[in-house]
């Protein structure tokens, strides 16, 4: 009962998270930065907004709730696994997948070339990024041996899987859009992308929806990487996958499309490696 | 040591930037801001009227002259002229209007 | 053949002013470039006509809102060629000193622009945080911290009276911009973004008659600093930076180096500067004649060119850096990632409001006029 509690929890969570990530970049680029609680006066401002537009694509209205509720349905199965059986991975990675793919219908259906343009560069970042993220889960399941989130047995630990857990992180990134592979929402080239078009509340969806993504990678890492058992370095892992988001964004510029691609080749090559020496059992122990 | 260097010591360093309305700045003596219009040192020469290069200013008689601060490019050129010094630049910043109505003519 | 056309502005965050770009792509690669100017056309030169020549001067200085000490001091040499007047060695030491820390100014505006447009918030903000240090010594020593009001015809407004001071701010911004420019020197991302982008060669420089920083990146000396000296630069010692590749690395390599130029006059008119007194300004009885003034922009060379008569203006001619700088955008963006285009269009620095001149678009019709024809067809 007490996981179930936890989902009223996410809200805040992911409030408190972009605020932290707003202040954190505004201090290391020496400015004092907006109050924690902006990103909820973003979104209570969003949220009492009229529609600017007359919206007759279906997709145009339901893409972004839909995206809203696949991300927030990955917290069913991380950090908490409050729904649990056989196999949830695959389903976690099929709802990440389905998160980017309403992402894109978002970007296609708002009639903007610039977000059609965003839409594009996510589509042909997607085709690698996903993989990735499907060959690392793949991956950390094979060497733990359990067959579902809540059996995960991580107390092997980071040291086991070096290279899945660095893989990990440039997938986390190219995920919540910070540089240098936020090419898909980048704001002097396309402006922000895909949520060019939308205004009031659908913007209000779009927002929340990127600040729950922030929260989840910062908290899928430690899942994964940590585990779950002891809160306190579960915490400080999350914050440490936090605070390595939050430092990229402050100190690296965006790739170009083609060059993000190429180097999110050279990171599924790297976590392919990763898969392949575990699949032939060359697992150490520490 | 580069840009994480930077980064690492603005994270222990005091902000750079201010928090506008609440804390203001003070600005230096020769700041070119709000002006203010003595009418008794006005001896009527017009030659601030004449000198204004975006025609801001207008001269009715000795003594009563309107500044339209919605056309003024804060310059200097009135205060500069005027041989009494009828025309100084005060250092009152917050010349900012949400409206051009709201802008007021400053008058003797 | 081209695929598809993208609208690049008018209204877009990569460029700061409205500026139509038409690019016509085939898959993500540039083929052509369809420029559409006219937004932002304010008729300055119109404008000018039968100004005084005293009050002009502040019209002038409000051609650019970031060179505005640059348009400000080609109007001042035009004027005072056209007079015969030569401001006494004090002035002339003090106006090369401005101008050389609005040279400091417009280059770190523009390097924290560049760094934005490839997504580099960090040095966006730590450039401009430098920059507030200039703005400072203007504000202190000219009254305003961009449209500074500073020259008069023959003199200066204002004397300075702590030269520390200056010292003091302009050394203060050495040790950021040094560790920025290691930055962005040795940054692999930086050099993905900006190596090989734009490139423009030797020859197509000269045949473009290129000016200021990307003429230099291409190794075309053309620094009007050395080649005309005017004010005091002809006694104050300092390099050109030439670079050779003329990508949009080297134009930004040639700013970066400038500011350490600009930071070395600077110090040499601190040293230098006689210590006499400012004349106050006086107003000659009606002048008339015709006076051009050219000075090194931090964008380029400046050419201001006048007619007088009675003291007012009958006739101004203004070419701005960016207008001989335009041109060359398309042979840059040529062959270029679609996603370099921002990246290509800030390496040159442009601005467009200096730059709109007679150029009326209707619809998607684009008609050069003379002056006649334009009185003709629009005035009535």
């Amino acid at each position: 009962m007490d996981s179930w509690l936890f989902l009223l929890a996410v809200p805040f969570l992911a409030i408190l998270t972009e605020g932290l990530y707003r202040k954190l970049i505004a201090r290391m680029q020496n400015r004092v930065g907006p109050p924690i609680a902006q990103p909820l006066y973003d979104l209570l401002k969003l949220w009492g907004k009229k529609p600017l537009r007359k919206e007759n694509d279906p997709f145009f209205k339901a893409a972004p709730v839909l995206y809203f509720l696949s991300h927030f349905a990955l917290f069913l199965f991380v950090p908490l696994s409050i729904v649990s059986f056989s196999y949830d991975f695959i389903l976690l990675i099929y709802l990440t997948i389905l998160g980017s793919a309403f992402f894109i219908l978002a970007g296609v259906s708002s009639d903007s070339p610039y977000s059609v343009i965003a839409s594009m560069r996510e589509m042909i970042l997607m085709v690698v990024y996903e993989i990735t993220l499907a060959i690392i889960l793949v991956t950390v399941f094979m060497a733990s041996g359990a067959l579902s989130l809540a059996g995960l047995d991580v107390s092997f630990g980071f040291a086991t899987l070096p290279l899945a857990a660095l893989c990990l992180l440039a997938v986390g990134m190219v995920e919540i859009h910070v540089t240098p592979f936020d090419t898909a929402s980048a704001k002097a080239e396309i402006l922000s992308g895909v949520e060019v078009e939308y205004p009031g509340k659908k913007m209000f969806f779009m927002k929340s929806t990127s600040y729950l993504k922030k929260l989840f990678y910062s908290l899928l890492w430690p899942t994964l990487f940590v585990g779950t058992g002891n809160w306190l370095l579960f915490g400080l892992g999350a914050f440490g996958t936090f605070f390595v988001f939050t430092f990229s964004q402050a100190t690296t510029p965006r790739y170009r499309v083609d060059q993000a691609f190429d180097r999110l080749l050279i990171v599924m090559v790297i976590a392919l490696f990763e898969f392949i020496r575990v699949s032939w059992g060359f697992v150490w122990v520490l | 040591m580069g840009v994480i260097g930077e980064v690492l010591g603005n994270l222990l360093r005091k902000p750079f930037t201010r928090l506008y309305p609440f804390e203001k700045e003070d600005v230096p003596q020769r700041f070119r801001g709000n002006i203010k219009y003595f009418s008794d040192k006005c001896i009527g020469c017009r030659l601030c009227e004449k000198n204004c290069p975006a025609n801001a200013i207008t001269f009715h008689k000795k003594g009563c002259i309107d500044f339209d601060m919605g056309k003024c490019i804060y310059c200097g050129m009135c205060g500069d002229v005027c041989p009494t010094q009828a025309i100084v630049y005060t250092n009152d910043y917050e010349r900012a209007e949400t409206s051009k109505k709201k802008i007021k003519p400053i008058q003797s | 053949m081209s695929d598809y056309l993208v609208p690049f502005g008018p209204q877009h965050p990569a460029i700061k002013e409205p500026i139509s770009l038409r690019l016509k792509l085939s898959g993500s690669t540039v083929e052509g470039v369809d420029a559409q100017l006219g937004y932002i056309h304010r008729g300055v030169e119109k404008i000018f006509e039968r100004e005084n020549i005293n009050n002009a001067l502040y019209l002038a200085e409000r051609i650019c809102g970031i060179c505005s000490y640059a348009h400000a001091s080609a109007y001042t040499r035009a004027m005072e060629s056209m007079m015969h007047i030569r401001a006494p060695p004090r002035v002339q030491y003090l106006r090369t000193m401005f101008a050389e820390l609005e040279r400091l100014h417009s280059h770190l505006l523009w390097a924290g622009f560049m760094c934005h447009e490839i997504g580099f918030e960090t040095l966006f903000q730590l450039f401009w945080r430098e920059r507030e240090q200039i703005l400072d010594v203007f504000e202190r020593y000219t009254g305003n911290r961009v449209h500074h009001s500073y020259n008069k015809l023959g003199t200066v407004r204002y004397d300075i009276e702590d030269e520390d001071y200056i010292r003091e701010q302009v050394h203060s911004i050495l040790p950021t911009v040094k560790s920025l420019r290691s930055e962005i020197k040795g940054n692999g991302v930086v050099a993905a973004r900006f190596k090989k982008v734009g490139p423009v060669t030797h020859k197509q420089a000269i045949e473009y008659c290129l000016v200021g920083p990307p003429a230099r990146a291409c190794g075309v000396k053309n620094d009007i600093r050395k080649l005309d000296p005017y004010e005091a630069y002809g006694k104050t010692k300092f390099k050109q930076p030439i670079y050779k590749s003329g990508d949009s690395y080297a134009r930004t390599m040639v700013r970066l180096d400038e500011i350490f130029e600009s930071v070395k006059i600077i110090d040499q008119c601190l040293r230098d500067m006689p210590a006499t007194k400012v004349p106050k300004h006086s107003l000659k009885a009606l002048p008339q004649g015709e006076g051009y003034g050219r000075v090194e922009a931090p964008r380029g060379e400046n050419f201001h060119y006048y007619i007088v008569k009675d003291s007012k203006i009958t006739r101004a001619k203004i070419r701005p850096p960016t207008l001989a700088v335009f041109p060359a955008l398309e042979t840059m963006m040529l062959g270029a990632h679609v996603g370099d285009v921002p990246v290509i269009v800030a390496s040159i620095d442009p601005c467009i409001g200096c730059m709109e001149r007679i150029t009326v678009t209707k619809g998607r019709r684009t008609e050069t006029l003379t002056e006649q024809e334009f009185r003709r067809k629009y005035c009535g």
